[in-house]
């Protein structure tokens, strides 16, 4: 009888074990796993938001080498060749790569270096990483932070070019080239800078412009705690 | 199998004991149990591998280590879960973090991870890190030679005060002087410490290890099964500064062998220029503020050097096996992966041998690529166009070699030449209409 007693115990036991069995496993598919499924930490508010809708380039200015100048579509020849526009004062972008705004991509923006002076990328090698970047759109003006500045060879620049200008990756990124190592008759390298995309300003007209022309209604500010200055897009 | 049947045949029989109904709810629970059990087990195992990245790397630029606390900066991780890459980190954190530690001078830490999806579904992933001049920057992430530009910088190893090695023990010392005349007992014993304190202004008291760098850096690769590494090495020579003097100890080769030899660094060569200076401080001491009064006879003197010179040279053994140590190019491989280091320098390892961590532990230049998978699907599907992406230029052809200078000398004066030519046949109509 004692015998038949513990039995009784055992399968309570088992009973409640299974049942705790069960639990877990509701449980193991009900809660996610915060590596796996836990959303990124949304961080501290931005200054920045996205363009509405990736658009063509229309003007591109870097105050910290005071280039100001018109942006023209340009296109690479048959020779995998790209060139800015005749017009030295200009800067081309390469069609084929993203519109600014676009989360995808990158943006490749090129201007004529001249020996002699004048031409609208001859300083673009003075630039240092954090310089602000503005290309303006029709709906909208992008800012970028500038993260690299370096010299790759001609042979250098044609091995990287997937890395350097491939579509199939990256976020956004601008990318403006121009030549240096002018050597009496030729030049041999380009000056390379990658800037990161910021986004739109809350408080850019053009963009405020488009949005309440297309949705019919105001153009929604954020309130932020604290607003980024130029010195914090400087960093 | 057999066993297994005989097993519960078993069970049952001795069940048969038990209350009826009793042996099937057993049987029920203690099945459901266990199932219940492997289904928990299962699913705590699953984030792993559900989890599991499918490309990956590490980059790790500085780490620090001073009587064996370390502090590493510009630890860089890229993983890629088939969808996006997450990173963390900071590819170029300010040496300043260093925790204070003034042994850096100008100069940039730099490491740079990445971890893709190819279009065929591979994971990819590349690493770069390492230590540069001021200016540096990383030029592409996964190429043998990553980081681009920069000045030389000088490093500071640190100052080490041998003298520490050194105890001035009387007993041991200066006992044989002791023994053959009593009276240089009641001399020597007020001078012990204050010669203890006269090798602090010899070479003992403060070596200066520095080392000038062009740039140290550990790069790597990995694809699915397969990964590869390499430590580049520009301009770097490591030397000692001794009484003022500067002396080249080694100067590193440019692409180190994988898994060399140890480099071992000793003064041995210098011992001896060592101990002369010392022995010219020594004399100097004691025929100064060392000698109560004058006491201590020239012969004494003598012999207090004398004695206490080759108990230093003994003291100063560990130096003539290793000053300092260093590891080039360590890498480790497994199944797709690797990790490379690309120097790693202990100064005074020997103190290891007596359980003190080494003086100053330097890794500069740390990275890990892979393991890698493969995805089924390519990880995006939302081709922009049917052809795929566009092919990117190869050639860049932005510059111009501007106005020729005496070219346009020479068309002003053409130009200014059929002006004047020009303006005398019209001068010359206008004389024949007259």
């Amino acid at each position: 009888m004692t015998e038949g007693k513990a039995g009784d115990h055992i399968a309570g036991l088992s009973k409640r074990l299974v049942v705790l069995f069960l639990a877990m496993v509701i449980a193991g598919f009900a809660i996610p796993s915060p590596g796996i499924a836990g959303g990124p930490d949304p961080g501290p508010p931005s200054l920045y938001h996205p363009l509405g809708v990736p658009s063509k380039p229309e003007l591109l200015v870097v105050p910290e080498i005071g280039l100001r100048a018109p942006v023209l579509p340009i296109e690479v020849d048959s020779q995998g060749v790209l060139t800015p526009p005749s017009d030295f004062h200009e800067v081309g972008w390469w069609q084929d790569s993203a519109e600014p705004g676009s989360a995808t991509g990158e943006t490749l923006m090129t201007g004529h270096t001249v020996h002699t002076g004048g031409g609208v990328m001859n300083e673009l090698g003075e630039m240092r990483p954090g310089a602000l970047v503005q290309v303006r759109t029709a709906h909208g003006t992008v800012d970028y932070r500038t993260t690299k500045v370096f010299v790759y060879t001609k042979a250098q620049l044609a091995k990287h070019k997937d890395d350097l200008f491939g579509q199939d990756h990256g976020n956004g990124r601008l990318v403006l080239v121009t030549c240096i190592g002018w050597t009496g008759h030729d030049y041999t390298s380009n000056v390379i800078v990658f800037a990161d995309q910021l986004g739109v300003r809350n408080d850019d007209p053009l963009a405020k412009q488009h949005f309440e022309k297309t949705n019919k209604k105001h153009y929604p500010l954020v309130k932020h705690k604290r607003l980024l200055v130029p010195s914090d897009v400087a960093k | 199998m057999l066993s297994h049947v005989n097993h519960f045949h078993g069970f049952a029989n001795k069940g048969d004991a038990l209350p009826g109904g009793t042996i099937l709810n057993r049987r029920v629970l203690r099945l459901s149990a266990i199932v219940g059990a492997v289904t928990v087990s299962a699913l705590a195992v699953a984030p792993v591998f559900a989890a599991a990245p499918v490309s990956q790397a590490t980059a790790e630029g500085l780490s620090l280590g001073i009587a064996g606390s370390p502090t590493s900066i510009g630890t860089v991780t890229s993983t890629n879960d088939g969808t996006k890459e997450t990173k963390t980190g900071v590819t170029n954190p300010p040496i300043s973090l260093l925790k204070g530690q003034n042994i850096l001078g100008l100069g940039v830490v730099a490491s740079e991870t990445s971890a893709t999806v190819a279009a065929n579904g591979d994971g990819i992933s590349a690493a770069c890190a390492g230590l540069a001049g001021n200016g540096a920057t990383i030029a592409a992430v996964g190429d043998s030679s990553c980081l681009a530009g920069g000045h030389s910088i000088d490093l500071s190893l640190g100052n080490i005060d041998l003298s520490k090695l050194v105890t001035i023990d009387p007993a041991s010392v200066l006992g044989p002087l002791a023994a053959l005349n009593p009276v240089v007992t009641s001399l020597l014993s007020p001078i012990t410490t204050a010669l203890s304190n006269a090798l602090k202004s010899t070479p003992l008291g403060e070596t200066g290890l520095t080392a000038d760098i062009g740039a140290i850096q550990a790069s790597c690769n990995a694809t699915p099964g397969a990964a590869s590494g390499t430590a580049n090495i520009t301009d770097v020579t490591i030397g000692a500064d001794l009484a003022g003097t500067k002396v080249n100890l080694v100067t590193l080769p440019i692409h180190p062998a994988v898994n060399g030899p140890d480099i071992n660094v000793d003064l041995a060569g210098l011992i001896d220029d060592i101990l002369a200076g010392i022995k010219a401080e020594l004399h100097t001491a004691l025929n100064g503020v060392l000698d109560p009064a004058n006491a201590l006879t020239d012969a004494i003197k003598n012999d207090v050097v004398d004695a206490l010179v080759p108990k230093l040279n003994q003291a100063l053994a560990p130096l003539t096996t290793a000053l300092f140590s260093l590891k080039l190019n360590q890498q480790v491989s497994s199944a797709g992966a690797i990790d490379v280091k690309a120097l790693q320098l202990k100064v005074l390892p020997g103190l290891s041998a007596a359980g003190i961590p080494a003086l100053l532990s330097l890794n500069v230049g740390h990275v890990t690529c892979g393991p890698n998978t493969k995805v089924a699907a390519p990880p995006t599907t939302t081709p922009t166009t049917p052809t795929g992406h566009p092919k990117p230029p190869t050639v860049v052809d932005s510059g111009l070699a501007g106005h020729n200078t005496a070219r346009d000398v020479l068309t002003a004066t053409a130009a200014l030449m059929m002006l004047a030519g020009a303006a005398g046949l019209i001068g010359y109509r206008r004389m024949l209409v007259k």
